[in-house]
């Protein structure tokens, strides 16, 4: 469970001129600027839900994320993961949570995975059957048997991963932070990584944070999502509403049989474009509201072989919702 | 603390892994050490007229500065020399902090791993130098003179490791501490004795130096393992030696504490 009351971070950071003598200077006469990486924010997480943090690059997530995992400390406000506040960094609390950083390896790369995940047997204190029954599942499901005593600097991007998702799960953390599990994976990867995280959260039903900018991610595992905007909370709620509240528009396409009807459907409809590369096939964006009226309109003038009424495409709200193009509510 | 010997155990593997480089870096300093320190003081003792220093001939003086170069590559091992530093720019402290078990223990668990290893080798190089080289000069070491210098060893790893970890974790406030480091790597070199037996030192510095942390990185093992220390002066200098390893260990927690507040994690 995860509980978050106006948590806010502000980085200070030097600032220093250009050149020589800005060096120089900055050595007497350090100026310091403040950064506010997130502003204050609020939300929860229930045991068993899978919440998708988004934003562009810069947004604040990991920040977020490495605050509930008490990685850092934060500006003002209070947070408390599993009954903890996490920055105080109690070992009871570290036994409950795991963290797996995309960029950033948590196994030792000159060693085996064999041995790491054997260290962290000792680390998180588990008794030797628990962790060989949870090592057996791991190993099964992510069909890893077989690369289990080879050295991990040896292993794919994606082998890889999958014992860093292994090394993060091996305690059975009540709570797991993914900060983009599946960057830089193949399609193959991701597809096995998005399997296997979706029947974990079913299994064994933890609270997960998932930040990725990969939409099928977002769509294979978040039933909810939270999005940021240079660390500003700019939507709260399902990946479902989403499309209800920030998808006005409908996009249609139309084959026409004859192409004689086309200057007339073009006059009638002037927002109406014949797509390029394909002489025949005409797009146009409307309002929600205006569909029936349109579908009709244009199929009194012009016969057409296909015909489809679109939602605007997620990634798309999600982009705009993220990069501020599009305004909240 | 099972995870303790895990980490010990899995940093020997790693280092038994690649073990060349280190005995190549071990030889090449043990030649040159030697070499220099042999003309050196062959030419010190000549300018003196053929008079030596007292307790000690040239042969000894060139295994004195021998022994302090090995106790410094086992004391620092140059995989690690800045890690913790370099855990703290680039972010690999994360993975640390979200374990159940301090990140001062795992470190000096991997540092230690690193250590034996390092003293493994370099005493075999050393016997076999002395054995060969040194033998009618210095008689070998005595069991006494060993159990001395082994155990002053292990304090000098403790304590060097205390100290450096101190040091670098004011790497949460400065974007370079290299200089700091080496900066005390010259003052072990000047006052722990490193390059000259503290004993040519005058009466006054000597005096003084017994309470510093440093004769126990450089002088007393060494003077130990050439039978020249007293049991007294070897009880003195474990005692300071182990009073300063806890006022290190006290301030290196403190300055930690205190930067990892200011710890962003960058690099993730």
């Amino acid at each position: 469970m995860i509980k978050v009351h106006q948590l806010q971070k502000t980085y200070r950071i030097p600032e220093k001129d250009p050149g020589l003598m800005g060096s120089v200077r900055s050595l007497f006469n350090r100026r310091w600027i403040d950064r506010h990486a997130l502003a204050p924010i609020s939300f929860e997480v229930a045991p068993g839900e899978i919440v998708g943090l988004l934003g562009a690059n810069g947004a604040g997530k990991t920040t977020l994320i490495k605050m509930l995992a008490g990685i850092m400390h934060p500006s003002a406000g209070t947070a408390e993961v599993q009954g903890y506040v996490p920055w105080e960094r109690k070992n009871t609390f570290k036994k409950q949570i795991a963290i797996v950083l995309g960029q950033k390896s948590q196994l030792w790369p000159d060693l085996p995975a064999s041995d790491s995940l054997l260290l962290l047997r000792e680390i998180y204190g588990l008794e030797i059957d628990a962790y060989q029954k949870r090592l057996d599942f791991f190993l099964d499901t992510l069909d890893l048997r077989k690369l289990l005593k080879v050295q991990i600097r040896r292993l794919s991007l994606g082998e890889r991963m999958k014992f860093e998702l292994v090394a993060a799960l091996i305690h059975e953390p009540k709570v797991i932070f993914l900060d983009e599990p599946t960057i830089g994976l193949d399609i193959g990867s991701q597809r096995a990584i998005r399997s296997f995280l979706s029947e974990y959260s079913r299994t064994f039903k933890p609270a997960m944070i998932l930040t990725s900018h990969y939409m099928e991610d977002v769509e294979a595992l978040c039933e909810r999502l939270l999005i940021l905007r240079e660390g500003k909370l700019v939507y709260e709620g399902s990946l479902r509403n989403i499309s209800e509240s920030y998808a006005q528009g409908r996009n249609i396409r139309l084959q026409l049989k004859d192409e004689s009807v086309k200057r007339i459907l073009l006059q009638s409809f002037p927002t109406m474009k014949e797509d390029p590369e394909q002489p025949g096939l005409m797009r146009m964006h409307i309002t929600r509201d205006a569909v029936s009226e349109t579908v009709l309109g244009i199929l009194k003038i012009a016969p057409v072989t296909d015909l489809a009424v679109e939602e605007e495409d997620l990634g798309n709200i999600i982009d705009s919702l993220q990069t501020s193009r599009k305004e909240t509510p | 603390m099972k995870w303790f010997q895990s980490v010990l155990a899995g940093q020997i593997r790693l280092r038994l892994a690649y073990p060349w480089g280190f005995w190549m870096s071990l030889l090449a300093e043990l030649f040159i050490v030697g070499a220099m320190n042999w003309f050196l003081w062959n030419a010190v003792v000549d300018s003196r007229g053929g008079v030596g220093f007292e307790g000690y001939t040239t042969m000894t003086l060139v295994l004195y500065t021998m022994i302090t170069s090995i106790l410094r590559k086992v004391q620092v091992n140059s995989d690690q020399f800045a890690g913790m530093a370099e855990d703290i720019y680039t972010g690999a402290l994360n993975k640390y902090l979200v374990y159940p078990i301090p990140y001062f223990g795992f470190r000096f668990a991997m540092h230690l791993g690193s250590s034996l290893i390092s003293l493994c080798q370099s005493v075999m190089a050393l016997a076999l130098f002395w054995a060969i080289m040194a033998q009618g000069s210095q008689p070998l070491p005595g069991i006494g003179a060993m159990l001395q210098f082994l155990i002053l060893v292990f304090v000098s790893i403790a304590l060097r490791f205390v100290i450096n970890s101190a040091i670098q974790a004011t790497a949460f406030w400065f974007e370079q501490i290299w200089a700091l480091l080496v900066l005390f790597s010259f003052l072990i070199a000047l006052l722990g004795g490193q390059l000259i037996p503290l004993t040519l030192y005058p009466a006054w510095a000597q005096t003084i130096l017994a309470y510093t942390p440093f004769p126990i990185l450089a002088a007393l093992p060494a003077e130990a393992l050439l039978g020249k220390l007293l049991w007294g002066d070897f009880f003195w200098g474990l005692g300071i030696g182990g009073l300063w390893t806890l006022v290190f260990y006290g301030m290196g927690n403190l300055i930690f504490r205190m930067g990892v507040r200011n710890y962003s994690g960058i690099g993730a």
